[in-house]
């Protein structure tokens, strides 16, 4: 009884000082982590609004409930020109073949879609990577917002995108995080 | 035991993946470009020595019962907080390691190590002990994955400033190579060559 108790204590040390050690360095890399992720993030809307010289973060209470109603949602930004909004930015994460995808959705204040950048994932190199392509995020630019956008191997209507044929998985992953941001614009922020 | 013989040991005659073939899920899984590979050796050595310092340090105080745990608790407070500065300052690195980076804590290499050698050495040869394997297990790793990128996407280097196209753009890549099925037929070669190579000169 009396070495259990001894065991025990000594693992309690153990844990408690690896807790300790541990906190201090999240400390230290949380702040770091997050900025850099804000930079990231930034970079990509810079791209997608070449027009815009700011971007606000929307107001929080209002985040937090797009975020109840909308999994897919991360982040939301308005883009502005001076003091005029010229679009809306996410950032979302939905699932992929393998892992997670985060991929940053600019919308212009009229419902077209302005850009997408798939910004960090982890799929099959040289299959599911595709998505990180021009060919294909390029194939979002313009789409209206409107109705639900459908991958097909040709797209030409206006809810048609780009299907990576051997890649579908990792495609329709990316979509649902679209359709999140689109979703998420319809109802909260077009007028 | 000279420092000398421990660090051969660890890189040659009992390297961790192509001799003791320990650790092989991670070994696998990172394959597949030069640079994933090579970063989870430098992670894989970096945890290896650290937590072969502190283990041996603590090696009188660690109660034999519960050196388990103990080891654990060790092994995953240097993995956590690798993992932690290499999100804030390596990012790429972490996202390509993914899941492999926080499961180096259940890697069989760092607990071998530290169960058959910290536990029992004092610090010095324990931290020679953990650079010699970290090494082995990085040399491996890095030819397993020269092969599979070199032949299954045609490149080497991918994913830095200096990536090369080694075959030019007419070159159709044998994308098995760098599946999972082309890490276990490369593996497969790579240990057979290291230990005629080994082998040899142990007879010689």
């Amino acid at each position: 009884m009396k070495e259990t108790i001894k065991l025990g204590i000594v693992l309690l040390l153990f844990t408690a000082i690896a807790g300790g050690v541990l906190a201090v360095s999240n400390n230290f890399t949380a702040p770091i982590i997050a900025e850099r992720e804000r930079q990231e993030s930034l970079a990509a809307f810079y791209d997608m609004f070449k027009e815009a010289d700011d971007f606000i973060d929307v107001d929080e209470s209002l985040l937090e409930e797009i975020k109840a109603n909308n999994q897919t949602i991360r982040e939301a930004y308005e883009a502005k020109k001076g003091d005029e909004t010229i679009g809306h930015a996410f950032k979302v994460v939905s699932t992929g073949f393998d892992g997670d995808i985060t991929t940053v959705v600019g919308v212009n204040t009229d419902g077209t879609i302005s850009g997408v950048k798939v910004v960090s994932h982890t799929e099959t190199k040289g299959i599911g990577t595709r998505i990180e392509g021009e060919d294909f995020t390029s194939s979002f630019v313009g789409k209206a917002t409107e109705s639900e956008l459908m991958p097909v191997a040709s797209p030409s209507a206006e809810n048609e995108v780009l299907l990576l044929s051997g890649a579908t998985v990792s495609t329709k992953a990316v979509l649902v995080g679209v359709n999140g941001a689109r979703e998420a614009f319809m109802n909260y922020f077009a007028n | 035991m000279k420092l000398s013989n421990i660090l051969k040991n660890g890189i040659i005659k009992d390297n961790p993946v192509l001799v003791q073939l320990v650790g092989l899920c991670s070994v696998l899984a990172v394959t597949t470009t030069m640079v994933n590979a090579f970063s989870m050796g430098m992670a894989v050595t970096a945890v290896l020595i650290g937590a072969n310092v502190v283990i041996s340090l603590l090696r009188n105080v660690i109660p034999s019962k519960i050196r388990i745990p103990a080891f654990i608790v060790v092994i995953a407070t240097f993995v956590t907080i690798i993992q932690m500065f290499m999100q804030a300052f390596l990012p790429p690195i972490y996202e390509a390691l993914g899941i492999f980076l926080p499961l180096i804590v259940v890697n069989c290499i760092i607990l071998a190590r530290a169960e058959s050698f910290a536990y029992k050495n004092k610090v010095l040869p324990s931290v020679v002990d953990g650079l010699g394997n970290g090494l082995g297990y990085t040399l491996a790793v890095v030819a397993l994955a020269t092969i599979r990128e070199l032949v299954g996407a045609g490149t080497l280097f991918a994913g830095t400033g200096l990536e090369i196209n080694v075959f030019g753009d007419k070159f159709q890549p044998a994308a098995v190579f760098v599946a999972p099925a082309g890490a276990f037929i490369v593996l497969g070669l790579l240990i057979g060559v290291f230990n005629t190579m080994t082998k040899k000169k142990a007879t010689n």
